[in-house]
């Protein structure tokens, strides 16, 4: 799937925030919090179709180039995908609103809420270590289609001086 | 059609990964309650327990939303967040020093 930094960092923007919101279950009440994580499971397939071309070629070349940060990377990305799946199974087999919802009845033993909490704790530290991967790319584009545009709407008088001129100055005084 | 194929491949694997979870604690006959509570449980759980033994109001009771306690809690899931990130930054910036100091006593 083809598509752009933009679409790419509005949904991980959006993601994050739900994963933030969904890890505070006090705030939004069970209900809120059972079907925020649902929807919070289609935007982690998006997410990842986003990024298909990326996981088939890291697929194939898994073996090769032992160490590698990519590597890392897809272990990491792997185990997370682990993690996230180990907390939405747990989450609906001790799910109160969801489940019924679609008429299903479980009786899930007690286990699975202190595999549910495992595992939502889990997720937490893997994505703490995905967005460290990533930290480069998250700076570098939260300040390119975030930040500057905030400052333009608040000293828009820096407009002509943030065009391409500016770095050509600096290169010839150099 | 391409991004259905896409997103089957990705339920599959999810089920996959859920039905081994799944297997693996059903047919693990290990009660993870009972050892959390230091194996206190048949007390707790015993027919003859005081009606008046209820779930106290505002207790640890996630049903209820709660704007105070439950912003609280999303800070410190925050603070958790930003500070793994900054140990991983940091132990990335030890390697890649480390790394140059290598190369360059191997050069020299
Ligand atoms: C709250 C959840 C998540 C957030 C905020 C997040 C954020 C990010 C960011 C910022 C990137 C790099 C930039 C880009 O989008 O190109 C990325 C890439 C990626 N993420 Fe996530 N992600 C999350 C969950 C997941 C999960 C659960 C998986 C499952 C395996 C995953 C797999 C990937 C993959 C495969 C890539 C691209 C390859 C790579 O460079 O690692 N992400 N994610
Ligand atoms: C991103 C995924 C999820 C995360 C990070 C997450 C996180 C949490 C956390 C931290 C708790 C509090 C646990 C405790 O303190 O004992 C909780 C409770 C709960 N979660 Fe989730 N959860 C997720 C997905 C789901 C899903 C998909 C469902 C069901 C559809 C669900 C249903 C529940 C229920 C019913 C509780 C209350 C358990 C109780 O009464 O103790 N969760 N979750």
């Amino acid at each position: 799937m083809n598509t752009s930094t933009k679409t790419n960092l509005i949904l991980d923007i959006t993601i994050f925030v739900a994963f933030l919101v969904i890890a505070s279950p006090t705030l939004t009440g069970n209900t809120i919090h059972e079907w925020l994580s649902v929807a919070f499971s289609a935007a982690i397939i998006t997410h990842l179709l986003f990024h298909w071309k990326w996981l088939v070629s890291m697929t194939r070349n898994f073996f090769k180039h032992l160490f590698h940060q990519s590597r890392l990377n897809y272990v990491i990305n792997l185990l997370f995908f682990i993690a996230m799946t180990a907390v939405t199974l747990s989450g609906l087999l001790i799910s109160k609103d969801v489940m019924s919802f679609l008429g299903i009845q479980l009786d899930a033993g007690s286990n699975w809420k202190i595999i549910h909490k495992l595992a939502s704790d889990w997720s937490l530290i893997l994505l703490g270590i995905h967005f460290a991967l990533h930290w480069k790319w998250v700076v570098t584009n939260i300040a390119h289609y975030i930040v500057s545009p905030l400052r333009m709407v608040f000293q828009p008088h820096m407009k002509p001086q943030s065009l391409s001129v500016q770095p050509v100055h600096i290169e010839k005084e150099k | 059609m391409k991004t259905l194929f896409r997103i089957a491949v990705i339920l599959l694997m999810a089920a996959i990964v859920a039905g081994g979870l799944y297997l693996l604690v059903e047919n693990t006959a290990f009660d993870m309650v009972s050892e959390a509570e230091g194996h206190q449980r048949p007390a707790m759980t015993d027919g003859t327990a005081n009606p008046s033994m209820e779930r106290p109001e505002g207790g640890e009771d996630h049903h209820s939303a709660s704007l105070t306690r439950g912003l609280s809690e999303m800070f410190v899931t925050l603070g958790k967040l930003a500070a793994i990130t900054i140990v991983i930054l940091l132990l990335q910036k030890g390697f890649s020093l480390l790394r140059a100091a290598k190369l360059k006593a191997q050069s020299s």
